[in-house]
């Protein structure tokens, strides 16, 4: 028996990117891992996440979600959820100084199979714009009967400027 | 395909009050990544589980940004959360897990290196009758950076027995 978990590919962000698209996903695995490391936008905005079908992000109202977010310097912990949007939510006001990561872990279920829902859960943690630790705990399903083959980054305003996203397969055996 | 997920640690104690992992970070800066996983059970009596990252000096770093949150099967609602700890403790899970139930907890530490700021989520799972669950994030701030960390008693009067499984994420 193997490793458990086989890194499949590797983005690096170049500064000036508008979008992402990560694709690759099939049915060789049933969940995969995602590593958001270090992203950063060129100026302070928030970051969505739509699923793909032959590498084109889906915008219809079809995503619901859910998150927690909490900050370093309040003991109040907000819960948030959408129905209907036409995207993940998947981090607030990302920091644009150069020191401040936003750094988040993805799993991704049943994205290559149209008889389910495809399913994400999401554990985020970065410092944001105001310069404070924040966590975002949620996760999200996409109501779509589709085959979906990845994923689609992008921010509210402005352009990416650094960073790297690492995808992984969970071996079924 | 070559695996993608390294073991870099293993360590299996017994009556100890803590367990050190002291530059398990700068000695394997060629992983961005960490994940922690790890299982305790108190020797006697109960306690919990806390860490303190630290420093290349082999001290503990005192002012990193913290927010964990505490939860309990009981009343099945958040009863607290502490935010901002700025004596380097940080507490994985509550204090009162019972001899023979135990804990367990996984952390992802982000880029524990100098050049950015380090970044840090966790969840904890344990018992003392009931279900208690423990989620916090945090990490450094100006510029931090940390060499490694270690696991100790939460009451270190009352030593633990762990098991504890450092891997690094290939990038």
């Amino acid at each position: 028996m193997g490793a458990g978990l086989n890194k499949i590919s590797s983005y690096d962000i170049t500064s000036g990117d508008s979008s992402i698209t990560i694709t690759g996903l099939t049915s060789q695995y049933e969940v995969y891992f995602m590593q958001l490391n270090n992203i950063k936008a060129v100026s302070n905005a928030n970051l969505y996440m739509r699923v793909t079908q032959s590498g084109v992000a889906d915008d219809s109202a079809i995503y619901d979600y859910s998150y927690n977010q909490a900050f370093d310097n309040s003991s109040t912990i907000t819960d948030t959820g959408f129905q209907g949007n036409t995207v993940f939510y998947l981090g607030q006001n990302l920091g644009s100084n150069v020191t401040h990561p936003f750094n988040c872990s993805l799993y991704l279920f049943n994205f290559s199979t149209d008889s389910e829902y495809s399913l994400i859960t999401q554990y985020a943690t970065f410092v944001n714009n105001a310069d404070r630790n924040v966590s975002m705990i949620g996760g999200g399903q996409y109501k779509g009967n589709s085959i979906d083959d990845g994923v689609y980054f992008y921010l509210s305003s402005g352009n990416f400027d650094a960073g790297q996203i690492n995808l992984y397969g969970l071996r079924k055996s | 395909m070559a695996g993608s997920l390294i073991l870099l640690n293993y360590t299996d104690t017994t009556s100890v009050s803590a367990v050190s992992f002291p530059t398990i970070f700068e000695d394997n800066q060629e992983y961005e990544n960490f994940l922690v996983i790890g299982a305790f059970d108190s020797d006697s009596n109960y306690t919990g589980a806390r860490i303190r990252l630290m420093n290349t000096s082999g001290a503990f770093v005192p002012n990193n940004r913290w927010n964990t949150h505490f939860l309990k099967s009981g009343t099945a609602e958040s009863v607290s959360a502490n935010s901002n700890y700025t004596n380097g403790i940080v507490y994985v899970t509550q204090n009162t897990i019972e001899r023979n139930q135990g804990g367990a907890f996984r952390f992802t530490i982000y880029n524990p290196y100098a050049n950015r700021e380090t970044t840090i989520e966790m969840q904890s799972s344990g018992s003392n009758g009931e279900n208690l669950v423990t989620t916090g994030f945090g990490g450094s701030y100006s510029g931090q950076s940390y060499a490694g960390f270690y696991l100790q008693a939460s009451l270190s009067a009352n030593a633990f027995r762990s098991k504890v499984k450092i891997y690094g994420f290939k990038s």
